[in-house]
């Protein structure tokens, strides 16, 4: 029986594509990144064996594909895109009345953005907790690493949001004692 | 509690794994350290601001491009339901595995055909049970007939051997292990 492949992409690709947002910063790379990692499930397909979630298992491959990309991109991928360059331009100013909505909004762009400058051992464990809902186990297998790495580099992570966040501008928002 | 709690410890406890006896001590160095505090108060507006972050949307231009090559390739490929690969590569490696274990087969049959038949004896007289210093005919069929059990006993080992080998190989290719990302973790 042939492979599903569109049921496979639709099931799975915003997982994919969130780690790979998660991992690397080369937006104009995202595309090929996404296609490499389903191209890889594909391949490594007859060798699943159950013992994961299939998710668990695609993420997997997501994040050691991101981690090959990386890898062969060295020090060019920490070069700023133009995309995160816009990204960081302030807002002009706002009407006060839809200044409450935005300075919300903003908080939650700001917080994405602290996730997005975390190094990956930080941001894959708490983009998974988190957002995706994995447990911890299924981080360690994700990731290839131990149980307590997972739960070290997890609340490492937190702590490194929580520094950049007290650091900030919008501290107060998120619980900061003035 | 004189201490101040574990980092597995306070993360436990803001993810709600904590038991609810560990829960009860927690709470109670809680109410007696304000630093300890302070910082659940401060991680758990952090995590309360993350777990309300949307995850990006994959850009829908993308989903044909990447449908139409995946097809592509998903069509030689096997389910993940059934675990049967599809026909033409299922031939492929088929074949590649019969020839693979007929040729280690017949190279062992050779060689047992060639110590039992006495080639061996005649063309390494060295290796010879007279010259290996047992002239009893009776001890030198035994030790005939213990050779041919083992070249038997590995005759049937033959399968899982090579079945190994092709794993190996396979894995030493573009294989994509997952969980090896420890490159992330490193330092």
């Amino acid at each position: 029986m042939p492979v599903d492949t569109d049921r496979l992409i639709e099931d799975h690709k915003d997982l994919v594509y969130h780690l790979i947002h998660r991992t690397v910063r080369d937006r104009t790379a995202y595309e090929e990144i996404f296609q490499e990692v389903f191209l890889n499930v594909l391949e490594s397909l007859p060798r699943f064996e159950g013992r994961s979630k299939l998710s668990t298992w695609i993420a997997s491959i997501a994040v050691h594909t991101c981690y090959k990309f990386i890898h062969k991109a060295g020090r060019q991928e920490r070069v700023e895109s133009f995309g995160d360059w816009l990204e960081r331009r302030s807002d002009p100013a706002v009407p006060s009345d839809l200044q409450d909505n935005l300075e919300r909004n903003d908080v939650k762009r700001r917080l994405e953005r602290y996730l997005g400058e975390l190094a990956p051992k930080y941001a894959l464990p708490v983009t998974l907790f988190y957002l995706e809902g994995m447990s911890y186990k299924e981080i360690a297998e994700v990731l290839g690493v131990p149980l307590g790495t997972v739960k070290s580099c997890l609340f490492r992570g937190l702590k490194e949001l929580r520094k950049r966040i007290d650091g900030g501008e919008d501290g107060y928002l998120l619980g900061r004692r003035p | 509690m004189d201490t101040c709690l574990d980092d597995a410890l306070k993360l436990d406890y803001l993810n709600g794994l904590l038991s609810e006896e560990d829960r009860a001590r927690f709470e109670e160095h809680l109410a007696a350290c304000p630093r300890c505090r302070r910082e659940i108060v401060e991680l758990r507006n952090t995590v309360t601001a993350v777990a309300g972050l949307k995850p990006p949307s994959v850009p829908a231009a993308w989903m044909a491009a990447a449908k139409d090559r995946l097809r592509a390739k998903g069509s030689s490929l096997v389910s993940p339901v059934t675990g049967k690969p599809a026909p033409a590569r299922r031939r492929a490696n088929v074949f590649q595995y019969g020839v693979v274990t007929a040729g280690v087969t017949a190279a062992l049959v050779l060689l047992i055909w060639l110590v039992m038949g006495g080639t061996v004896q005649r063309w390494f007289p060295g290796l010879s049970t007279a010259a290996l210093g047992i002239s009893d005919p009776g001890a030198a069929r035994m030790i005939d007939l213990v050779a041919l059990v083992l070249a038997l006993h590995a005759l049937i080992l033959v399968p899982s051997i090579i079945d190994n080998i092709y794993q190996l190989v396979r894995q030493g290719g573009r294989r994509i292990r997952p969980g090896s990302s420890a490159g992330f973790f490193a330092g």
